[in-house]
């Protein structure tokens, strides 16, 4: 038996130390790579971020608000951290992460959306955390998820990667400077030069008596204690609902319900909200590629007109 | 518990280092423990019918045993196996009776006011069932004495490795083997490592990642065109393999390290010249078990109908056979279409043997085997799909495939664009199961262990390396069940 057991712990000892560094140079590597997961993780852990102006919401802040029109018309500098399919809480995550390696911004816009105060039960793009694993407002922001993240992908080498090999190639490469992804995003900005598609006729078609969205307490707390917070660090916010497509208006079932939570908000913090569901923009399909997001030249059209709004508001 | 979990990575060291550590007295504690932990994993209040079970067939088996008369120890075997096939009545065919019995009642007129059941399927009902059953009718035959060791005998039905999805032993071979000391062997221990982890290969890198194409085509067989249902047929087949007799693997294996034996449950199946071959080769302690307890003795009670008692044996054998995988018409159609197979082959066998030896062997090997093999996978449309209707539907679909050819391709490869199917992963999947279909039938010709053992120890250990990286790097740990354990 002693045979057995010495050779099995030899068996599994002899690869640990190459796998232990080839999961350090893949780590390091992702850090620093351009692959858009990952960009605006990178920019905020290496501290890049550093934003006067801080753009915060889900894909709706990522796609509407390009940080190159505010910095000019603002003469700031600002940065957009939207992230891709969440909805407040792990936005607020990525608040925490770049509270916690950045400067303290001075403006903050919250890009609101229908479900900022909903709550997703699965892990949506979750290779975008993978490099990120040890850090614990990641490991703790990701738990109770479905598919969420195990102590063996966390402690064993390169075993969060399953199923990701690619990874491991890339973050090797970016580890050596071969990192072959163009950069697309500015400042975590990306426009989407896209046109409308039957996105919204299949939604209407799926739901023809609308979709009610159901908000989570939790997140509420969270949004309350978001607030607060930039309150009592004199933290600006600017709550903003940027244009989405007209005729969706009516589909949201519950949408006055939602909205007269965003008023209250706005009243209990003293913050402005700044609502732009009616604007022109909204009425013409070549602004947007599908109800709720706007290409590159809507958003673009939007960003220099926020900037307009917020630079009134910043004199006031 | 689940194999391809990370709760029996810990379940498994602990409980053998801790078998070997305990003196021989206590081991049998130890291990009904570990089962009784394993099964409950799943859902612990599901121990209890278990527990009828072994309480019922402990005492059946005693008092089968004491009785002098014939007549008396029939009686009671006919008591135990009441009580099995009552408790599989209850939990497993209850309520497909009772949705059968309220059609038929609402097609004459009438209304069936008898509840439906709602509890989920008591994992692995049928293999612990059919063991138990297999002890009581042994000794009924003489050809094993009642064990008196109630913990022996709860083990003989609860060890862990093959509690939820067999082998289905016999108590011949296990018994014994209970009451033997084992001791540690480095040769048993290094190949039962071995063999769980080929199992853990075919199960977590090729047959899950197989899942990932033929689920959604079963589950959702109105949006695919023919060739991807052609297409899931065929890969269903292999992930039904890989799935099954890398359970068996993995059961054989973590038995193998304590010094168990356990039956070999796969032979090579997809070599099969015929159906009748493929039962030979395919979940063999099943066809054993029914060849033991159901066929046999048909044919012998019935053999002056010549002929016609073996067709009538092998009607009935797969008829029970497609049952006992499941409460529904898709596995009854399973089963019946093997059976006409093996009546068709039985009452062929002159005829085709004629015909097939005009051919040069090779080429007779080789159609026989693409044959059966095709005929195999057709059947399991049925047991794979959600209902008979939707089997029924893919075949239509599937036999429609040459209407529109051009049409059909082009629709496939918007379906496995819409599956993120490559033909880079059509490609490597080929290979996988190329891979494994080599490794099955060099192991049955009994050679590749001998070459591979008699290797350096550093070819030995690379290989290892290999497999052991492909299952943690590129294995689905999604927790996805084995396909057997429903039954």
């Amino acid at each position: 038996m002693k045979k057995f057991i010495s050779r099995l712990v030899l068996f599994i000892l002899i690869p640990l130390p190459f796998l232990f560094v080839l999961n350090f140079i893949t780590d390091k590597g992702l850090h620093k790579s351009n692959l858009p997961l990952f960009t605006e993780w990178n920019d905020i852990y290496a501290s890049k971020a550093n934003a006067d102006v801080l753009i915060n919401g889900s894909s709706r802040a990522w796609v509407h608000v390009s940080p190159k029109i505010l910095d000019s018309a603002l003469n700031t500098n600002s940065y957009n951290i939207g992230i891709d399919g969440w909805h407040f809480k792990m936005q607020y995550t990525r608040f925490k992460v770049y509270m916690q390696h950045n400067k303290k911004p001075k403006l903050i816009i919250q890009s609101l959306d229908m479900t900022t105060l909903h709550n997703r039960s699965d892990l949506f793009q979750y290779q975008q955390f993978l490099p990120y694993l040890n850090d614990s407002i990641i490991w703790n922001a990701t738990m109770g998820y479905r598919g969420h993240f195990n102590d063996f992908q966390r402690y064993f080498p390169l075993y969060k990667y399953n199923q990701n090999l690619r990874f491991i190639k890339e973050g090797v490469l970016a580890y050596l400077n071969h990192d072959r992804n163009p950069h697309v995003k500015y400042k975590g900005y990306q426009g989407q030069d896209a046109t409308w598609s039957d996105a919204f006729e299949i939604f209407k078609k799926e739901n023809p008596n609308g979709s009610e969205v159901e908000v989570d307490r939790s997140t509420c707390e969270d949004f309350e204690a978001y607030l607060s917070y930039c309150k009592q660090n004199n933290i600006k916010v600017v709550l903003v609902y940027s244009p989405e497509y007209y005729q969706m208006k009516p589909l949201w079932t519950n949408r006055e319900q939602i909205f007269n939570r965003y008023r209250a908000y706005a009243k209990e913090f003293d913050i402005p909200f700044l609502d732009y569901s009616n604007d022109s923009l909204c009425f013409n399909t070549k602004y947007f590629y599908n109800s709720q997001h706007m290409n590159t030249t809507g958003s673009e059209i939007f960003s220099r007109q926020l900037a307009a709004d917020i630079k009134q508001y910043l004199q006031n | 518990m689940l194999f391809n979990s990370s709760a029996f990575l810990i379940f498994f060291p602990v409980v053998t280092l801790l078998f070997f550590l305990l003196p021989h007295k206590l081991r049998w504690m130890l291990l009904l423990f570990a089962s009784c932990f394993f099964y409950m994993f799943f859902k612990p209040e599901y121990i209890l019918i278990l527990a009828f079970t072994i309480v019922v067939d402990y005492y059946a088996g005693i008092l089968i045993e004491k009785q002098e008369t014939h007549k008396r120890r029939r009686l009671y075997l006919l008591m135990s196996v009441i009580a099995n096939v009552g408790v599989l009545a209850v939990f497993k065919y209850y309520n497909f009776i009772n949705t059968n019995i309220t059609g038929l009642a609402t097609h004459f007129g009438f209304s069936n006011h008898m509840p439906i059941l709602r509890m989920a399927l008591p994992i692995g009902l049928s293999f612990h069932t059919f063991q138990a059953m297999s002890y009581t009718i042994e000794i009924y035959r003489g050809n094993q004495k009642a064990e008196r060791h109630f913990g022996i005998y709860a083990l003989y039905v609860m060890f862990y490795p093959q509690l939820v999805a067999g082998p289905i032993e016999r108590p011949q071979n296990m018994i014994h083997q209970f009451h033997e000391k084992k001791y540690f062997n480095y040769h048993n221990a290094v190949s039962g490592l071995r063999l769980m982890m080929w199992g853990m290969f075919k199960k977590v890198v090729v047959a899950d990642r197989l899942a990932y194409i033929t689920d959604p085509i079963f589950n959702n067989p109105h949006q695919y065109s023919s060739l991807s249902i052609i297409m899931a047929a065929v890969l269903f087949t292999f992930q039904i393999f890989c799935d099954f007799s890398g359970y068996s693997d993995l059961a054989l294996g973590s038995a193998r390290v304590m010094g168990y034996t356990l039956m070999t449950n796969f032979n090579d199946p997809f070599s099969s010249k015929s159906i009748t071959e493929f039962w030979r080769r395919w979940h063999i302690s099943l066809s054993t078990w029914f060849y033991d307890y159901v066929f046999n003795p048909i044919i012998t009670t019935l053999r002056h109908w010549g002929k016609a008692a073996v067709a009538l044996g092998l009607f009935v054998t797969f008829f029970l056979s497609g049952l006992w995988h499941g409460a529904g018409w898709k596995f009854i159609i399973y089963g019946v279409l093997h059976a006409v197979a093996m009546i068709y082959e039985f009452y062929t066998k002159k005829q085709r043997k004629k015909i097939f030896g005009l051919l040069p062997k090779w080429l007779n090997n080789g159609l026989s085997t693409v044959l059966a093999v095709t005929y195999v996978g057709f059947t399991w449309i049925f047991f794979r799909a959600n209902s008979a209707k939707d089997a029924l539907y893919m075949i239509k679909q599937a036999a429609g495939f040459f209407k529109g050819l051009k049409a059909n391709i082009h629709s496939w490869l918007g379906d496995m664009s819409g599956l993120e199917f490559g033909f880079s992963k059509m490609g490597i999947y080929l290979l996988l199961i190329i891979f494994v279909q080599f490794i099955t039938s060099y192991q049955r010709k009994e050679k590749l262990l001998p070459s591979f053992t008699s290797k350096k120890v550093y070819i030995r250990w690379a290989v290892y390396y290999t497999l052991v990286m492909c299952i943690i790097y590129t294995g689905v740990f999604e927790h996805k069940n084995f396909i057997y354990f429903q039954f």
